[in-house]
């Protein structure tokens, strides 16, 4: 791939997950995907290392600026953790286009959560 | 785990405004992780998509905290993901770190930018790009 377009690529998705309080993986894995050709394992796995990368320094970045609920941290984390490495097995068994589809219809899900309630400040 | 330190003036085991404490809440936070972790592992993404939305509805974080807090659980989630796909193989890491040259120089701008961004316009924001990605993963 093209060091420009890797560049680019990591500047927009890093972009996007400082504002929206993502990784990135969101946005990566569809562009390394569909952009780059990569086939969908590959691109989970690059995207997870990125993400890795990036939320660090946007979690010290926002825990800085006073934006991040270390209590709620504590609550939340050690469960992801634990199903992240169930879910992470479980993919390697299932194949590239049913990701996809998981991956959209629980997308899909939570656009609906947002779209309908209204937010608290 | 938060007794108060020797020179809080809190009374001992007060509950904080921040964050969750009672147990209720605690119980729902372990269920937003575990449900956030299987879909992160599943999909190879940090989780943020979902734990964003979970955060404001279930566990009734502000807005703003929510995106920064997300991100906090995102580092560990990625973090323990990462060896499952590296001892498989699944890792491009010259491609990750290139994408990650730019993507550390775009999150600190991004979380500055999060701040001048309206609580109402984050969250309807946030819900038109998951529906967008949603319908061009399920399209595609």
């Amino acid at each position: 791939m093209d060091i420009a377009l890797g560049l680019a690529l990591g500047l927009g998705t890093g972009l996007v997950g400082g504002l929206m309080g993502l990784g990135g993986g969101t946005l990566l894995v569809p562009a390394l995907v569909l952009l780059v050709g990569l086939d969908q394992h590959l691109a989970q796995g690059v995207s997870l290392a990125v993400v890795a990368i990036t939320s660090l320094v946007g979690a010290i970045t926002h825990h800085r600026q006073g934006t991040v609920r270390l209590q709620t941290v504590a609550w939340v984390a050690p469960g992801a953790v634990a199903c992240g490495f169930l879910g992470a097995s479980l993919a390697t068994g299932l194949d590239g286009a049913v990701l996809s589809k998981i991956f959209g219809a629980m997308l899909l899900v939570m656009s609906g959560l947002l779209l309908a309630g209204k937010p608290a400040e | 785990m938060k007794g108060g330190s020797a020179g809080s003036e809190a009374p001992e085991g007060r509950r904080t405004d921040q964050g969750i404490g009672r147990p209720r809440e605690i119980g729902c936070g372990v269920l937003v992780g575990a449900l956030d972790g299987l879909f992160s592992g599943l999909t190879g993404v940090g989780g943020g998509a979902v734990l964003v939305p979970l955060l404001v509805t279930a566990l009734k974080v502000p807005q703003h905290h929510a995106h920064g807090t997300s991100l906090a659980i995102i580092v560990l989630i990625a973090a323990a993901g990462v060896p499952v796909y590296a001892t498989q193989g699944a890792v491009n890491w010259a491609l990750a770190a290139q994408l990650a040259m730019g993507s550390m120089v775009g999150v600190v701008l991004g979380a500055k930018l999060m701040l001048r961004v309206p609580a109402v316009v984050l969250r309807r924001g946030f819900g038109v790009f998951l529906l967008l990605i949603a319908v061009k993963m399920l399209a595609g």
